[in-house]
């Protein structure tokens, strides 16, 4: 443990100031780009603030219960302070962000386990040629289908190409689990692609309020 | 194609449309970007709503919320209490890679220890032994409401005759335990209390819906607040004084076992054309 994070937990007001000063710009960032990808940030919401309160209450997660998740962080495994700091940050903001998602009010997605279930999954050759301009309008209606699980792992494995550890430690995983969703995702996108060759515009196959909440 | 290929594939595509995908918005919360990256991405927030929003929200944070982070670090250590709900294991999922600590709750009577506190943090002192805390509140308009005030430009949502209030209250983590609302409005001086059709769902989401006539028929147009005292029923506030004594004081801790969230509106003669 590094004496200066260790001089932040003992209460010392400077040490404390300085992990602030360090730290409030990755967990900054990663809670913007976590919100924003998501698209999370519209609704009326002061962007903002929102951002200032998520990043108090990071700060609050890091030094809560003594510093239990400051402590685990470990020079020694190569990962840096920074980094450290945005994977848990990014995995406290997805967090967040299903438990909204998971409100009775909240949206209505489809169950993860429908994508197991949704027949036409396998590839035929009209998904061998899906152009540029149709993956784009794949991918929005796809992820519309996605319960708040779904966004993360899609946000994580697909559109920032995390590693499987990273998935795994940002998602509270199994490998096997992961790749499981690897093949979910791939599998969705397979469906709604072909939906859309189909049927021009494409339909959806059953209205949203058929699905579940986040599960 | 592959799985691989087409994960790949999606992922160049989603990217193209991603506007954080320049690296440089990392190191603007840093304040330490040269004036030419500064404008590059002052160039790319006139290009989306999303990225202006983003440029907003990754300025540095100013001295008055570095100390305010700093003071409710030190509140939190000095009273050996965890301040902040943390993730619960997901249920079905395996191994985890970073032990995140137990959602815990403790008797906040334990911060009478803590010492020399900011205004925010100091607030927790006052706090019944025993009553948990709750997280914080944001309320949402929704349906054609929430449309409009989410329009660039759109401020503050207004409601008149014809209109329909539908407004959700949500806990930025689910609640555990029992949660009770208490409604005012908030126009001009005067605060009142308010009989608001409030429901209250298992996570602690409360939904307020009702017609402009029932809920404003009786008051005079112009700006107002709706003012929802949420918290733990033995917690809550129970005299106007104490609320209207709240709505004064500065942003409150997240982690009090009751708090105040307030919904700017305008209340206009009649209803915008298209409500419902």
């Amino acid at each position: 443990m590094p004496a200066r994070i260790q001089r932040a937990l003992n209460g010392e007001r400077d040490a404390v100031r300085a992990l602030v000063d360090e730290l409030s710009p990755v967990i900054q960032a990663r809670i913007v780009r976590s919100l924003t990808r998501r698209q999370e940030a519209a609704g009326g919401r002061d962007v903002r603030q929102e951002v200032r309160d998520l990043t108090q209450h990071m700060f609050l997660v890091l030094f809560a219960d003594g510093g239990r998740v400051l402590r685990q962080w470990d020079p020694e495994r190569g990962s840096s302070l920074q980094n450290f700091i945005g994977l848990v940050t990014e995995r406290e903001v997805a967090s967040i962000l299903r438990r909204r998602r998971r409100s009775p009010w909240g949206e209505h997605p489809t169950e993860d386990e429908d994508f197991d279930r949704m027949s036409g999954a396998a590839p035929g050759p009209e998904s061998e040629a899906i152009s540029r301009d149709l993956l784009r309008r794949v991918i929005v209606r796809a992820r519309a289908r996605l319960s708040g699980r779904g966004i993360d792992l899609f946000q994580w494995i697909v559109l920032e190409e995390r590693s499987v550890e990273e998935v795994c430690t940002l998602a509270g995983m199994t490998p096997e689990a992961v790749y499981a969703w690897r093949s979910r995702l791939a599998r969705l996108l397979r469906e709604v692609a072909a939906e859309g060759m189909s049927e021009g515009e494409g339909t959806r196959r059953r209205p949203p309020e058929d699905g579940a909440n986040d599960g | 194609m592959t799985d691989d290929e087409l994960l790949q594939a999606a992922g160049e595509a989603a990217r193209e449309g991603d506007p954080l995908q320049d690296e440089r918005w990392d190191a603007l919360p840093s304040g330490g970007l040269s004036e030419g990256d500064l404008a590059a991405l002052r160039l790319l927030a006139d290009q989306s709503d999303s990225a202006r929003s983003a440029f907003e929200a990754l300025q540095p944070l100013d001295e008055a919320a570095r100390e305010q982070i700093v003071d409710g670090i030190l509140a939190g250590l000095a009273a050996g209490a965890p301040a902040a709900p943390l993730p619960e294991k997901t249920p079905g999922d395996g191994a985890r890679v970073i032990a995140f600590p137990r959602r815990a709750r403790r008797a906040l009577g334990a911060l009478a220890v803590a010492g020399s506190l900011a205004a925010a943090a100091a607030l927790l002192l006052f706090l019944p032994r025993g009553v948990s805390s709750l997280p914080g509140y944001e309320a949402s308009l929704v349906g054609e409401q929430a449309q409009r005030s989410s329009a660039p430009g759109a401020g503050v949502p207004q409601l008149g005759p014809g209109s329909r209030l539908e407004l959700v209250l949500r806990p930025e983590v689910a609640v555990d335990g029992p949660v009770a609302v208490r409604s005012f409005l908030s126009c001009g001086a005067e605060v009142r209390s308010w009989d608001a059709p409030a429901v209250i769902a298992d996570g602690g989401s409360i939904r307020v819906t009702g017609g402009y006539d029932a809920l404003f028929g009786d008051l005079p147009t112009g700006s107002c607040e709706l003012v929802f005292a949420v918290g733990r029923p033995s917690a809550l506030p129970s005299s106007l004084e104490a609320v209207t004594a709240a709505l004064r004081e500065p942003v409150r801790s997240r982690t009090e076992a009751w708090h105040l969230v307030r919904v700017p509106i305008r209340l206009v003669d009649r209803a915008r054309p298209g409500s419902p």
